[in-house]
């Protein structure tokens, strides 16, 4: 019983614990799940990685928490598409373009791209995020050994094998609602959707002005105008927007801006740094007639949507706008409309101005 | 020793000092200083060092060996603090200057079975002290649960960085001091400072840093005060005196010895096994209350966490609770029943020995198998954003 023989031992008990995980491989990073049903991880920048991979698709839908809760399937009925949708909740635009750069080595035809102006702030490069994990969507060797050579991946995988086992679904249950595993959801379509019970509670005008109030709190408004400048708007949305569209030209992108409750723009002119809301007039004219001067895109801007914007039982806060808001944008989308025409880019954000400066909250 | 404690202070309060300042009279004074990695350690043993120099207890050891002791990279982070009288001469030894197989494959099952109790234990139990330290008050179950999860967490944090650390040394053929046995066990907190505590500080009058006390204050005073090697921090102040605190409401049913004995021979029917089960139990509850004042935010915080350790009546008791109750259950088990690692590989630093005691051969295997899968374990259990926790003391 010599150090070598213990080294070996242990370099054993590593080896079969990684081939293990790349058997199962619950994240289906290396191929798709074979002899059992697969789950994914609610944690998005986790499943995305996956899904990537184990997916078959021909449209990416990427889009932050504001459009969270629609569905590929809803997607797909709307637009005629097979959809994987990346969703990455708070996300700067630096992790939208890595994460979309990798969808697009699988070739998909079109990208459907939910985006607003407050995702081109400036963040860190994407190997300095720390909830990040870049290398596992790279797929390199810093990425796998760390995938593979894990006892967590391990846990979910033997996890994945044995709530298929009756007896043991139970437990599995319960261990996923005490945290111990986290893969919880067995069907792509429903990840990050919304329990429909919940709606009324969640989205009503008393949640929208509550916003308006924490803005109101001393700290809160500037917090919320930090970094958010005309210059580092720009160059964020020059390399991870403008140049990332124009570096595919055999794919066929679709922009859409969603709207927001007046009550954001109110709270913007209001506790905002004095020239937020100029940065986002300036800004947004800016990125509209650029991205209308691209071949192989279409923008829709939905901001200057009264109907939806002033409405604020639409709303959980004073931007997320509820489920069904989302499905309508898809049917117009189809429709054609709210599209924004390449002869006069800057209207949107002209009738939205009109609209801020005339808005005043309901007592 | 001026110079030493001139850059130790410099380096451990200047900032605390200036926060402190900042508080007090709004200097804006701000100080960014990098902490030199252990340099609480290498102060600490060159004082001690120089102590003994000054006592002229020293030989005439050679200057690489000096070097080599104060430098020492195995005990650097987190201990044990080393003495120059138990480590130089082992360096002097022509045996440490050639590998020994025996010594090596023993500081490598030692090393395992630390890396397995850091990785593998404490940070997964980590996630649980949230239940009682997180954004919204705890429920009563919470609080318990999530103080004892701390507790634990804390005892294997130690307990494995302390095997590694004498793990990695014993394969260089140098046996290191214990930090500590099991030390929720054990009779005396923070074990691993005692023997330099009593050296440095109580036994020359001349160069003690506190008065020529009684014997046992003085010694608590070592334990329990918030010291140089542990740096500034108003917490740590804190829980150093609660923790004297916590000597008090347990001392009418303390594990000390003589206690015991007078207790026995009043009560001798209710002092056996009941009596000692209580004493235990209060000692180490109230330990880990005392470790919510050092682990909170602020003292708000704390003894709102506190107030609902005392609230029966709030109880949430979910699969959560209960999962980070089997949790804190298997760890206790652990933690006061099995042999701690030099009880189950023989390690005897005295003696400079170190092998299973047992001469059964299908023990000693099946404990050389294990240590490798905890090695395997323990490697694969490591996690990116894993907490070094020493940097809150």
């Amino acid at each position: 019983m010599t150090a070598a023989k213990f080294l070996v031992v242990a370099l054993w008990v590593i080896g079969a614990v990684a081939g293990f995980n790349f058997v199962v491989d619950p994240l289906q990073i290396f191929h798709p799940a074979r002899f059992y049903r697969p789950v994914y991880p609610s944690e998005e920048r986790m499943h995305n990685a996956g899904l990537i991979r184990s997916q078959t698709f021909d449209t990416v839908f990427m889009r932050d928490s504001i459009a969270l809760h629609v569905r590929s399937s809803e997607v797909d009925e709307h637009l005629g598409t097979h959809t994987v949708k990346l969703v990455m909740s708070g996300a700067a635009s630096r992790e939208q373009d890595f994460v979309l750069g990798i969808a697009l080595t699988r070739h998909p035809r079109r990208v459907l791209w939910e985006m607003n102006d407050s995702t081109f702030v400036d963040s860190p490069e994407i190997d300095a995020l720390p909830y990040f994990p870049a290398d596992l969507h790279r797929k390199n060797l810093k990425g796998m050994a760390g995938y593979l050579f894990n006892l967590e991946t391990g846990r979910e995988a033997a996890w994945s094998i044995l709530r298929s086992w009756k007896p043991l679904r139970r437990l599995s249950f319960a261990l996923l609602r005490a945290g111990y595993i986290k893969y919880d959801n067995d069907n792509p379509n429903e990840l990050n959707t919304f329990d429909p019970a919940l709606v009324a509670s969640s989205y009503n005008a008393k949640r929208s002005l509550a916003a308006y109030k924490f803005y109101s709190v001393p700290g809160n408004g500037q917090r919320f105008s930090a970094g958010y400048s005309y210059d580092a708007l720009v160059r964020n949305f020059e390399r991870d927007a403008f140049q990332f569209i124009q570096g595919h030209p055999d794919t066929n992108f679709t922009i859409y801006f969603p709207p927001f409750s007046m009550v954001q723009y109110a709270a913007m002119r209001d506790f905002g740094a004095p020239d937020m809301l100029s940065t986002f007039y300036r800004f947004n004219a800016y990125a509209l007639q650029r991205l209308t001067q691209l071949p192989n895109l279409t923008v829709f801007d939905f901001r200057d949507d009264s109907d939806i914007s002033h409405n604020l039982d639409n709303f959980a806060d004073a931007i997320h706008h509820s489920p069904a808001i989302g499905v309508l944008l898809l049917s117009r989308i189809a429709k054609g409309e709210n599209r924004v025409e390449k002869a006069d880019p800057a209207r949107s954000i002209e009738r939205l101005k009109r609209q801020i400066d005339a808005y005043t909250l309901p007592r | 020793m001026a110079g030493d404690l001139l850059v130790l202070g410099y380096f451990k309060y200047a900032g605390f000092l200036a926060a402190n300042l900042n508080a007090l009279v709004s200097t804006q004074l701000t100080v960014n200083i990098l902490l030199p990695v252990g340099i609480s350690f290498y102060s600490i043993t060159q004082i001690a060092f120089l102590v003994d120099a000054y006592r002229g207890e020293v030989a005439r050891y050679r200057l690489p060996y000096y070097a080599l002791f104060v430098t020492y990279f195995p005990h650097l982070i987190a201990g044990p603090i080393l003495h120059h009288k138990d480590v130089i001469p082992q360096f002097e030894q022509e045996q440490s200057k050639r590998p020994d197989p025996h010594l090596v494959r023993y500081g490598l099952m030692i090393f395992s079975i630390g890396l397995f109790k850091k990785t593998c234990m404490a940070d997964a139990i980590q996630p649980f002290v949230a239940l009682a330290f997180g954004p919204t008050p705890p429920s009563f179950d919470q609080a318990w649960i999530g103080a004892l999860a701390y507790t634990f967490r804390l005892y294997f944090d130690f307990s494995g960085y302390s095997d590694m650390a004498i793990g990695i040394s014993l394969m260089f053929g140098i046996f290191l001091p214990l930090n500590f046995n099991s030390l929720y066990k054990a009779k005396k907190h923070h074990r691993f400072l005692a023997p330099l505590a009593y050296d440095v500080v109580a036994i020359s009058p001349r160069l003690s840093l506190y008065p020529a006390w009684r014997q046992p204050a003085r010694h608590r005073a070592a334990l329990c005060q918030p010291d140089d090697h542990h740096g500034a921090w108003w917490p740590l102040a804190r829980s150093g005196l609660d923790f004297r605190r916590v000597g008090r409401p347990a001392r009418g049913v303390s594990l000390r010895q003589s206690r015991l004995e007078q207790i026995r021979a009043a009560h001798p029917a209710a002092a056996g096994g009941p009596a000692n089960i209580a004493a235990f139990a209060l000692t180490f509850l109230s330990v880990a209350v005392a470790w919510v004042f050092f682990r909170a935010d602020s003292v708000t915080s704390a003894i709102a966490i506190v107030s609902r350790m005392a609230r029966p009546d709030l109880f949430v008791y979910d699969d959560r609770e209960r999962l980070a109750a089997a949790y804190v259950i298997i760890f206790g088990l652990i933690a006061f029943f099995a042999p701690n690692t030099q009880q189950l590989l023989g390690y005897d630093h005295a003696s400079r020995k170190v092998g299973i005691s047992f001469a059964d051969n299908v023990t000693s295997s099946g404990l050389f198998y294990t240590a490798a899968c905890l090695l395997a374990f323990g490697i694969l259990g490591i996690q990116k954003h894993s907490e070094f926790i020493y940097f809150r003391f």
